[in-house]
């Protein structure tokens, strides 16, 4: 499949954390079970490393398949227990991302297959399609940075329903509630703004790249 | 494709407003046309870096609460200043919430003792303090004398490193033992100071050794509470701490028949730790608490026998080799 985030967000999310003391944050997670103690600590703190590393790469990649919020800690812990119990497979040197991806495909798929989570997970067959979909890389720097630009340019209503929606997690039955609005007011609101964010980061891009 | 359509359903899909009629036809799209599948990576995308960015501002409100971490909310603050990109505060903020998941949800016992026991390896030094709840305090050793374990002092760095200081019950002498990763050792007020590279073999009267429950391996005790004993997790009393209590599954294991530990749920660190219904083939105390009093850094020669006593102490070497 396609490194839909890898590259540039991954680099940029290694300098970020190189700075942080990783044995003060390792100390604090749990060894998930006892079978990990069969593998070496070493490439046990390899794994957990990369995977603090890419993490948000990793979590980015689980909410492009599980649009519900609610549910997206849940399974990236579950990545992070699976990718820690297997570190065994990890060969150091390989793709640690395209790794932790094809876990993380996994895990939302057996999510998807529990009740309640069937409804907002798309079916295997076609998480395996999208998957194999060769993409270009669109998380690079510019982009992201072009969004926070795009996102702060946004109408004072338009930036309500985003910030109820992505901040504080509401669907737009609740944000109806708040906004006074109709579900259907909010689902048109919803979409204009991320249409309107997407013409606007091509449109800064384009610029920049004349 | 009517793209007018996809944009609807990969709208709803995106706010979980799928109904299953309209997941199924979405569904059917995706899998016949790659070009939809295109657009649904440019949406799921656009949708996935939202959501990131607005975990980043609340990840730093999280992180104002991050007392015990602040290097890691300087860290945060630091690049958001100088702006190296939306991603690394992004992710100091995801790890902060992340790790702040991972740390109160509940643990169940099996995973918290193994928090535990894994804390008990970590290289910071902790300094113990015995305290005898029930039964006598008093042990004889050797030469008429006899050691209290109570008050007695125990430092602890890693998985094996100890110095244990007791007092003899003449009030004036103390017998000090410890072990420096190579050789153990041990020597009783400014009596010759006995060496050794086997690290058990001054073991025998340390605080706990004869009860079953060595504290200056705490590692392998606390081990082996997982398979004799049936462990529970409680909330402990005093707040912020977690409880583990572990009672003998048979009479037939050995050790105390309970096991009481306090512990830090952020660090796994044992704050207490109090044993029950030791054995009392050889007497001694039928109950004893261990208290983490300390956990300042001891230098690095702390745990080498020359730390504790003075220059031209008479020194008897015992190697196997």
């Amino acid at each position: 499949m396609g490194n839909v985030f890898g590259g540039n967000l991954a680099q940029r999310v290694r300098k970020a954390m190189t700075s942080i003391n990783y044995s003060i944050i390792f100390a604090k997670f749990p060894s998930p079970q006892r079978i990990v103690l069969m593998t070496s600590p070493d490439q046990i703190a390899l794994v957990q490393r990369l995977f603090v590393q890419n993490m948000v790469a990793v979590r980015g990649f689980v909410i492009t398949l599980m649009p519900d919020f609610s549910r997206i800690d849940d399974v990236v812990q579950e990545i992070f227990l699976t990718v820690t119990a297997k570190a065994d497979d990890f060969v150091e040197g390989t793709n640690f991302l395209s790794w932790a991806f094809s876990i993380a495909r996994f895990k939302v798929m057996e999510a998807g297959r529990r009740p309640g989570f069937r409804e907002v997970v798309l079916d295997t067959e076609v998480i395996e399609a999208l998957c194999a979909t060769e993409m270009e890389e669109l998380q690079s720097d510019e982009r992201l940075r072009a969004l926070e630009e795009c996102k702060n340019g946004l109408a004072p209503q338009a930036t309500r329903v985003i910030d109820l929606r992505y901040e504080h997690s509401h669907r737009p039955p609740e944000i109806a509630e708040k906004m006074g609005w109709t579900v259907n007011a909010v689902n048109v609101a919803l979409a204009r703004a991320r249409k309107a964010l997407r013409e606007c980061v091509d449109r800064k891009l384009k610029t920049q790249a004349s | 494709m009517n793209s007018k359509r996809l944009d609807y359903l990969l709208n709803c899909y995106l706010d979980g407003e799928l109904s299953p009629d309209e997941k199924h036809e979405l569904q059917n799209i995706l899998l016949s046309d790659p070009e939809a599948r295109r657009q649904f990576w440019r949406d799921a995308q656009l949708h996935s870096s939202l959501r990131l960015l607005c975990e980043q501002e609340l990840g730093e409100r999280e992180a104002r609460k991050w007392h015990k971490y602040p290097e890691t909310y300087k860290i945060v603050r630091i690049r958001r200043k100088v702006w190296i990109g939306v991603a690394a505060s992004a992710a100091a903020a995801v790890l902060v919430v992340f790790l702040g998941i991972l740390l109160t949800r509940p643990l169940d016992a099996s995973t918290a003792l193994q928090q535990v026991i894994d804390a008990t390896s970590q290289a910071d030094d902790r300094t113990y303090t015995v305290s005898v709840l029930k039964g006598d305090p008093v042990r004889p050793i050797s030469g008429g004398r006899a050691l209290t374990l109570e008050g007695a002092v125990i430092y602890l760095r890693g998985k094996d490193h100890y110095v244990v200081v007791q007092n003899l019950t003449d009030g004036e002498r103390q017998r000090v033992t410890g072990f420096d990763g190579e050789l153990s050792w041990s020597f009783i007020g400014n009596g010759a100071v006995n060496v050794s590279d086997n690290p058990r073999r001054f073991r025998s009267n340390l605080p706990g050794s004869h009860h079953d429950f060595a504290f200056t391996n705490l590692h392998d005790e606390l081990d082996r509470l997982g398979e004799g004993y049936d462990v529970q997790l409680r909330d402990a009393e005093d707040s912020g701490l977690r409880r583990l209590s572990a009672s003998k599954k048979s009479r037939n294991v050995r050790g105390p028949r309970d096991v009481e530990i306090w512990f830090d749920p952020n660090s796994g660190t044992i704050l207490k730790l109090e044993l029950y219904g030791l054995p009392q083939a050889r007497g001694g105390p039928r109950a004893i608490r261990l208290s983490l009093t300390d956990q300042l850094d001891l230098g690095a020669d702390f745990f080498s026998h020359a730390a504790h006593h003075e220059d031209g102490r008479e020194i008897r070497t015992n190697l196997s080799k």
